[in-house]
């Protein structure tokens, strides 16, 4: 893994990033897309190895990491939220 | 490819050498606990059931303990029985016998004219297998002779960006050089289970996946609707839902095909990547596979856990630095040092897999060296 970069995108499909240390509200991150620098800014604090979104997630999507579908957006999600529990629902139970 | 073994009667290959002092019930297990205290070269096991089990239970409960006697880690067993449980000392010998040619006795309580007999009876017999186990030496056998459990437990996110991920590779280097790893916890491939059915060998294969998977779905909302499949410990690490662990979880799997579909504690038939159908509560799940007759065990972790197994090493991988420097002295193997830049995936793997080798030629585990002994027979009922 790159030290350079506080976040990793497991596959370029994902939704998430994942925190690769603590980061902070209002931080500005790059996150390694294929070739593409994404720059985000955090709305939330993101605890190591948590995740945030890359994306706008509308309330019901699909939201995916590992390139596959790890449940749907149980709300809105704006571009470099905090994604946990609170807004990322099992489709499985 | 080679590693150091004991071949054993029936033709298998232990990685460590031990007489099981083997209780067939509850109501034996503190005798069995008695004896083996009393000799070094012994274990024994906690087994809370062999009675007050009703149909598939009494089965299961059968086909582990025979299981524990028949696997290559033991020379021998002295099955230690009360004499009236469901578990009949003649019903578990003679499923024993079927399994292996191995040194087996048996004593029973009621019949022993008083427990302190019974356990110097035990004392005996054991004293004297052991050793005769003495006299085996370790001799060069191939890598295809090893069934390794994969088990993971106290997941959180590096479980599937770091620790799975090299030891899904290492399986694989198991795999190629003629070996088997067992993947277990059935919990843990729903949403993920398309994944695995996509790699079985076959459409059996993939029936057999896609049934036991959806089976435990089903189990799951019918004791427990609208409860989460996850750990509390798995949500504090940064995991949301089942299906973001189960991907995690089922990198440990490797790349190789599928071949098998295992019942809670069967022997495997195939060589090869294997599927055993256990719940994703660890201890249980690693006593099933040890059950089946894998001699080793690689255990990822997140989290952190110091569980152990009387019968076989269990090698301890974390994926998280912090885990690593924090509970060091449970943990064997850094997978760690892949989020901190300093190796790749497929070095870690490849230090895993010379792991493996080492412990199963002889190296002690950090669980091994402070005797840890964690058994959880699975069940399905409760008792009558």
């Amino acid at each position: 893994m790159n030290k350079n970069f506080h976040s990793l995108l497991i596959t370029d499909q994902d939704d998430v990033a994942v925190a690769l240390a603590n980061l902070t509200k209002d931080t500005k991150v790059q996150v390694k897309k294929g070739q593409k620098l994404l720059k985000i800014t955090l709305l939330d604090d993101i605890p190591i190895y948590h995740k945030f979104s890359i994306r706008l997630l509308q309330s019901g999507e699909n939201l995916l990491k590992y390139g596959e579908v790890i449940g749907r957006a149980s709300q809105d999600i704006p571009l470099g939220s905090y994604v946990h529990t609170h807004n990322l629902e099992s489709k499985r139970g | 490819m080679k590693f150091k073994g004991y071949r054993r009667h029936d033709g298998r290959v232990g990685t460590r050498n031990k007489v099981l002092i083997l209780p067939s019930v509850s109501c034996s297990a503190e005798a069995s606990r008695l004896i083996s205290q009393q000799v070094p070269g012994t274990i024994t096991i906690t087994n809370q059931y062999g009675c007050g089990q009703i149909g598939e239970d009494v089965n299961q409960t059968v086909r582990t303990l025979s299981g524990f006697a028949a696997n290559p880690n033991i020379y021998g067993t002295i099955v230690v029985s009360l004499g009236c449980e469901v578990v009949q000392p003649d019903i578990l010998t003679n499923k024993i016998q079927e399994m292996t040619n191995k040194p087996l006795e048996l004593i029973v309580i009621q019949e022993g004219g008083g427990i302190v007999n019974s356990i110097a009876k035990g004392v005996s017999s054991a004293r004297k297998m052991v050793q005769e186990m003495s006299l085996l030496e370790r001799e060069d056998v191939d890598v295809s002779e090893l069934v390794v459990a994969l088990e993971c437990g106290g997941s959180d996110p590096t479980s599937g960006i770091a620790a799975n991920p090299s030891v899904g590779l290492a399986s694989d280097l198991i795999v190629a050089a003629g070996g088997t790893s067992i993947i277990s916890e059935t919990t843990e491939f729903i949403g993920a289970e398309h994944i695995f059915a996509r790699r079985a060998a076959n459409t059996k294969v993939r029936d057999n996946l896609l049934k036991v998977v959806q089976q435990a779905e089903k189990r799951r909302h019918t004791y427990d609707p609208g409860g989460r499949n996850i750990s509390p410990g798995n949500i504090k690490g940064g995991l949301s839902t089942i299906e973001e662990k189960s991907l995690g979880c089922l990198h440990k799997g490797g790349t190789a095909p599928l071949v098998e579909v295992l019942n809670y504690a069967q022997r495997p038939s195939e060589k090869g990547l294997v599927m055993m159908d256990t719940p994703g509560y660890d201890v249980e799940s690693v006593t099933g596979m040890v059950a089946g007759g894998a001699q080793i065990c690689v255990f990822t972790t997140g989290r952190g856990t110091p569980v152990g197994n009387p019968l076989v090493p269990v090698i301890k991988v974390t994926g998280n630095p912090d885990t690593f420097r924090k509970l060091n002295d449970i943990i064997d193997y850094n997978a760690g040092a892949i989020l901190d830049g300093k190796i790749s995936i497929t070095r870690a793997s490849e230090e895993i897999f010379q792991e493996i080798l080492a412990v199963a030629s002889g190296k002690i585990t950090k669980a091994e060296s402070l005797g840890f002994s964690e058994i959880g027979i699975s069940r399905m009922f409760g008792s009558v």
